[in-house]
């Protein structure tokens, strides 16, 4: 009887992993859109995928794993738009053939924006292809214009709106092929409230952009320390503050200009420097000629700054003044945007004297793309150079929008950054299909927008988990003990056709380019009309060892097992 | 003896015949006039114009009949009857100028006539009479089936955005009928839905239909009254002039009805015309020599029509600097053919106009609408004609500087010449009339002083003396007068003339106090203001000698007062004052000193942020997210709405968008509508800024690594 457990458990092993009895072969699979391809033949099988449409003398399969199993074929044929993400996995390994049909035209990519903070800047990448004349334009939620991009040879382009208040909105793209609409595809954004910067503003002395500045950000929100030198030690501003780490650690950013860095002291300099390898940004303004300690100044901020004088006229790049009002909103009843919209961009002024660093990076540039404003990193903070002298004047000429642009822009750039364990969620995600949710930390749960909640399963090696969705909306993701939920869109599932048509052709070609790795292993093994012999003999050996359990033979035989186990 | 037979024995048949057959063929022209008649105007003019038509065909079958006459007779007896041997006119002929053999063969012809009285009547023509029916019928079925345009009873189906509910009245079908004011000469027409754009004055006539009826039904405006539905057999009617734009809901009034959606009425406001001026092509013109007619050409448009009448204005500007005189003159002028465009062209006569050298004559039409009642008006820009300016002088330059000071201070000068003139004046006229006319050239100081005075914001001071009464023209001024200063050298002589001070004309200035307009001083720049300072106090020690009779003691204050004003002459340009910083002197006497007493640190005043009203957001938050929308959200968004926010430009669609959202809280559309609209009035909030991601554990070994790397 012993000797008769391990052939029951080989029986069973290969009844439930059968060895292949019909490998080989080429199995042809028929995806979406497969009669479009036209010549179906070669290969033993023929399996029809869900999404492949009626054909006759194809096998159904409900995915392809299912047929791989059941065929065990040594090459897959792929005809038609190419596998879903759900039978990606399934190929393991066997060569593929796969000869593509056109590239789907259209809106092939689009790069979905991440959260922004209120009022903030949005912007929407992407490809088109195959259009004559391509345009791409961006639509608010109002149904307005908000930019127009004309994608480079490539097909790449990038518009940017504006969001508005902190909640969910969905902009449009649409896309033209010269005036006439080729397809629309819905932006779903999300503007989440930011928490209040912390400014530090120091001046040497009174002047408008320190004025403006300190205007501008308490008008946002922000936590502004100013401290204006107005000489002999003294100072306009909010109670004189110590420079040292401590202090500076409750600050996000610190906007200097070059009389009032160029006056700290070498303690009060090292200790900024600290800080800005701590987190903190700092901006530091030019706004005269430099002599020759202010650059020797400047240059312990790790940038060379070459001797010039004097002043030049800036042109900073203009967006779109068409869609100005849809992008500025319609502005305070004291200055409404549309009284302004005529206003000229009066132009700015810049110092002239070179700034460079050897890693540095533009901040701003101007309108011919030269950099105007360098930065660079320093530990984990930021340091930066703003040559602009007053860009005040945007607001005195009533393009307020421009000013606020204009600095936010910096400040995002700048500011200390917030330790952000975000899960990342794939985009973009429809209704049906599974959307990857990854980078989770505990227990996370989504709730869907009729306020039904699911409780994900994290695959611990993939650190991801997956979510089908089932209806279109916001859904959240949450995650225990946090107390922010992320937000995702759900469309409905023909939403971006183009896209998704190019990720599964993308893939399906990924995988025919791909070296056959595993052939000769388990991924050859198959089982079809072989199953039932192992089943049978199987049963057959389990039913004689129970007929001789149960027999007079049997049982003296168990009685000595049983000592013998009771012995040991 | 008469004949036997009488020719009308057989024409009288005949001609009925005739008659009943015409009459027969042409009823069916009054059927078809009848019935067009009917769908024109009614029953009765239907029964008028038959009646008439009929009364036509019967005068030409009359007319017809009448053709059939003895002549014919004869003819058709001897083409008919054989047996009468060609000698028909025998039968009807005299018995008279019948010869024997004729009346023999007459005799035979009326025994064989009496034998069978031969039938001359026409055939009926059935033929004729069938078609004729048939065409007639076929027109009448026509003109009665054709739809009636105007008078179309179908009723549009009404889209209400509620559900049915059993016994519940429910707005069923509609139609909305527009009647724009005559005067856009827009044809009325039928509104395909309850919501209409129309120009505003249209008359709106409803006519719905409810289903079950019920007891009443009202026209409700969103904000407030309500207009009563009356009912017309099935269908219930009402009226209105579409004076405003507006929402409404048509509400039958039953026990738990739902509120249907509300539709909207945009009252389109007649635009004013606009007037375009197409020639001359520059609103400046200057006059060519020998010019006599200066051609005008306007284009006037409007949205329904344009007067054809216009008025021009003709203003001509006569004169130069001070003495300009003007002379209106309007001109009624005719308008091209044509409604929403005309052009009015006229050529101004100049020589009828009576324009000189020097004038600028002004032109400027007004062109009016045809919108009744109160036609709106608009006026062209207004076109110059100048007379080209003399040689010499500068055209560009006027109006650019302003010159200080009127011509007026030119006379300080003239004092000045007066009063040498009187002391070159030898021998020395006596002492009373050398006083006399010192004074009259002190009384010319002061005048001057008091206008200088204007200028720096004066009071004017220095009354004249009280009106002339009888004891005052005969008292002698006495010597110590205190009006007058006592003139040194006036004695013995007791005839004084009273000193002329102040103009007549003036009464104000005489008899009132008037404070001159102090900021006219704001006018001057304080270099001026100085200068006319001490012109002023020149002039005060020039009048005082002069006064006193002594010219030579005056004549040094008066160059100085000249000198003065030589000065402010000069200074041509107005200057005014910048409101801005005043900042304090500083104070010399502390500078560089290292004192430092009552100098501290100064807190900057905390700047307020602009405040912004919450609900906004927060209904578009709401909105976004699913579940029901608190409906105080909702009030609070509509008492924002009535304050007048700046991105809101159709306070009408705000309204109904809101009201949707209320009605259907789980309509997505409605709050995609309402979303739509509160994106464009949200302002944009400024510099939120979000933080950028930190470094992780292992991007720090990076940043960190990349600083030790030189």
């Amino acid at each position: 009887m012993l000797a008769a457990q391990p052939i029951c458990a080989g029986l069973l092993y290969l009844t439930l992993m059968p060895s292949s009895l019909q490998s080989g072969g080429t199995l042809t699979v028929l995806t979406a859109h497969a009669s479009a391809i036209g010549e179906i033949v070669g290969g033993t099988h023929l399996v029809a995928l869900p999404e492949a449409p009626e054909i006759a003398g194809a096998d159904r399969a409900p995915d392809l794993a299912t047929a791989l199993r059941r065929f065990a074929p040594a090459r897959l044929k792929i005809v038609g738009d190419g596998l879903e993400p759900r039978d990606i996995e399934a190929v393991n390994g066997i060569p593929v053939d796969f000869t593509p049909g056109k590239p789907p035209s259209g809106l092939i990519r689009v790069d979905f924006p991440p959260p922004v903070a209120p009022g903030a800047t949005i912007t929407v990448g992407g490809r088109v292809s195959g259009i004559t004349h391509p345009a791409v334009d961006l639509v608010d939620p109002a149904g307005r214009r908000v930019d127009t991009a004309v994608p480079d040879a490539a097909g790449d382009f990038v518009v940017s709106g504006t969001a508005r208040a902190s909640g969910p909105a969905r902009f449009t793209l649409k896309v033209r092929s010269g005036s006439q609409v080729i397809e629309e595809a819905p932006v779903p954004e999300w503007t989440s409230a930011a928490p209040p910067v912390r400014l530090l503003l120091l001046a040497g002395a009174p002047g408008p952009e320190t004025k403006y500045l300190r205007r501008w950000a308490s008008d946002a929100g922000m936590t502004v320390h100013s401290q204006i030198a107005t000489g002999g030690g003294l100072a306009l501003g909010d109670s004189p503050l110590a420079i040292s780490p401590s202090t500076l650690q409750q600050f996000d950013i610190a906007v200097l200009d070059e009389r009032s860095w160029g006056s700290l002291t070498s303690g009060e300099r090292s200790a900024m420097l600290a800080a800005v390898r701590a987190g903190l940004g700092l901006l530091v303004r030019i706004d005269g000629p430099l002599s020759v300690p202010d650059r020797t100044a400047l240059q312990s901020l790790g940038f060379t700054v070459a001797a010039s004088e004097g002043s030049a006229p800036v042109t900073l790049p203009r967006v779109d003044e068409a869609a100005s009002l849809a992008r500025d909103g319609p502005g305070s009843s004291d200055a409404p945007s549309r009284l302004n919209r005529d206003a000229a961009v009066p132009p700015l002024t810049r110092w002239t004297a070179r700034l460079t660093a050897p890693t540095a990076t533009p901040l701003l540039r101007d309108a011919t793309g030269a950099t105007l404003a360098p930065w660079r990193s320093e530990g984990e903070g930021r340091i930066a150079l703003w040559p602009l002298d007053d860009s005040f004047r945007l607001v005195l000429a009533g393009h307020a929008a421009s000013y606020d642009d204009l600095w936010r822009a910096a400040f995002a750039k700048l500011g200390r950054g917030k330790p952000q364990a975000t899960p990342r969620i794939e985009q973009p995600a429809r209704v049906g299909q599974r959307v990857a949710l990854c980078n989770l930390a505990g227990v996370a749960t989504v709730t869907a927008p009729d306020g039904g909640s699911t409780t994900l399963v994290d695959d611990p090696a993939a650190g991801c988990a997956a979510f089908w969705p089932r209806t279109t909306g916001w859904y959240y993701l949450r995650q225990q003990g946090q107390a922010t939920a992320y937000p995702f869109a759900v469309e409905a599932a023909g939403t971006w056709p183009n896209v998704r048509a190019r990720a599964i052709r993308d893939a399906t070609l990924r995988l025919a380019s791909a070296p056959a790795a595993r052939l000769s292993t388990t991924a050859s093994q198959g089982f079809a009309g072989g199953l039932w012999p192992w089943l049978l003999a199987w049963l057959a050996a389990t039913i004689g060892l129970w007929w001789f359990e149960r027999s007079k033979l049997g049982l003296a035989q168990r009685q000595i097992i049983t000592t013998w186990t009771i012995a040991l | 003896m008469t004949a036997a037979f009488h020719p009308v024995d057989f024409v009288r048949p005949a001609q009925r015949r005739r008659i009943a057959d015409d009459v027969l063929t042409g009823a069916p022209a009054a059927a078809v006039a009848a019935a067009i008649a009917w769908r024109l105007g009614g029953t009765v003019p239907a029964v008028v114009v038959a009646l008439v038509v009929l009364a036509v065909v019967a005068a030409i079958a009359t007319q017809r009949a009448r053709q059939l006459n003895r002549g014919w007779l004869i003819g058709r007896l001897d083409a008919t009857r054989l047996d009468l041997d060609d000698s028909a006119d025998l039968l009807f002929a005299d018995d008279g100028s019948l010869t024997p053999l004729a009346r023999l063969q007459r005799d035979r012809i009326e025994r064989r006539i009496a034998a069978a009285m031969p039938d001359l009547r026409p055939a009926w023509s059935p033929r004729r009479i069938a078609l004729a029916w048939l065409a007639g019928l076929v027109a009448v079925a026509v003109v009665v089936a054709v739809p009636h345009r105007r008078a179309s009873t179908s009723l549009a189906p009404a889209s209400e955005g509620v559900t049915a509910t059993p016994g519940m009245p429910r707005l069923v079908v509609q139609r909305l009928r527009i009647v724009p004011p005559a005067y856009t000469g827009l044809p009325p027409r039928n509104a395909a839905s309850l919501d209409i754009r129309a120009p505003q004055g249209s008359r709106l006539e409803w006519t719905l239909a409810f289903a079950p009826q019920p007891d009443a039904a009202d026209l409700v405006p969103a904000d407030g009254g309500r207009i009563a539905l009356t009912r017309d057999g099935a269908v219930w009617t009402a009226r209105r002039t579409l004076d405003r734009s507006l929402l409404y809901r048509v509400v039958p009034r039953a026990a738990g009805v739902a509120l249907p959606r509300l539709h909207r009425l945009d009252a389109i406001v007649d635009a004013p015309p606009q007037v375009k001026v197409i020639a001359p092509d520059r609103s400046l013109v200057l006059l060519t020599p020998g010019q006599r007619r200066w051609p005008l050409v306007f284009e006037a448009s409007d949205d329904y029509g344009v007067a054809a009448t216009a008025q021009l204005h003709l203003t001509i500007a006569e004169g130069e600097g001070e003495n300009v005189k003007f002379r209106e003159q309007v001109v009624t002028v005719h308008g091209s053919s044509g409604t929403t465009t005309r052009r009015f062209t006229v050529a101004v006569d100049l020589t009828a106009l009576k324009f000189v050298a020097g004038s600028d004559l002004v032109a400027q039409l007004t062109v009016a609408d045809n919108r009744n009642p109160g036609p709106q008006a608009a006026r062209s820009p207004s076109l110059i004609l100048r007379w080209p300016a003399s040689e010499g002088e500068a055209m560009g330059m006027e109006g650019v500087v302003t010159r200080a000071l009127p011509a007026y201070f030119r006379s300080e000068r003239q004092i000045i010449i007066d009063a040498e003139a009187l002391l070159k004046l030898r021998p020395r006229p006596a002492a009373p009339r050398f006083l006399a006319k010192s004074d009259s050239i002190g009384a010319d100081q002061r005048l001057l002083r008091l206008r200088y005075g204007q200028f720096l914001g004066e009071e004017q001071e220095g009354k004249t003396p009280p009106p002339p009464t009888a004891d005052a023209a005969t008292s002698a001024p006495t010597a110590d007068a205190p009006t007058t200063p006592a003139p040194a050298t006036a004695e013995g002589d007791g005839k004084v003339t009273p000193p002329r001070f102040g103009s007549e004309a003036d009464t104000l200035a005489d008899y009132g106090h008037v404070h001159d307009e102090s900021e006219a001083a704001t006018l001057l720049d304080p270099g001026t203001r100085k200068s006319l300072k001490g012109a002023l106090d020149a002039m005060w020690q020039a009048e005082l000698h002069l006064r006193q009779g002594d010219p030579a003691a005056a004549l040094p204050f008066a160059y100085t007062a000249l000198g003065l004003i030589k000065q402010v002459q000069q200074a041509t340009r107005l200057f005014v004052a910048k409101v801005g910083p005043e900042l304090p002197a500083i104070d010399e006497t502390r500078r560089l000193t290292g004192k430092r007493d009552g100098l501290a640190h100064r807190d900057l005043s905390p700047i307020a942020g602009t405040a912004v009203d919450p609900a906004p957001a927060a209904i578009w938050r709401a909105l976004g997210s699913p579940g029901s929308v608190d409906p105080a959200q909702l009030a609070a968004l509509e008492a924002w709405l009535r304050t007048g926010p700046a991105g809101v430009d159709d306070r009408l669609a705000f309204a109904a968008a809101i009201d949707a959202v209320r009605r259907q809280p789980g309509c997505n559309d409605c709050r995609e509508a309402l979303r739509g609209l509160l994106w464009q009035a949200q302002p944009r909030p400024a510099g939120g800024v979000a933080p950028r991601p930190a470094a992780t554990a292992e991007g720090r070994r990076y940043l960190d690594a990349l600083r030790m790397t030189p």
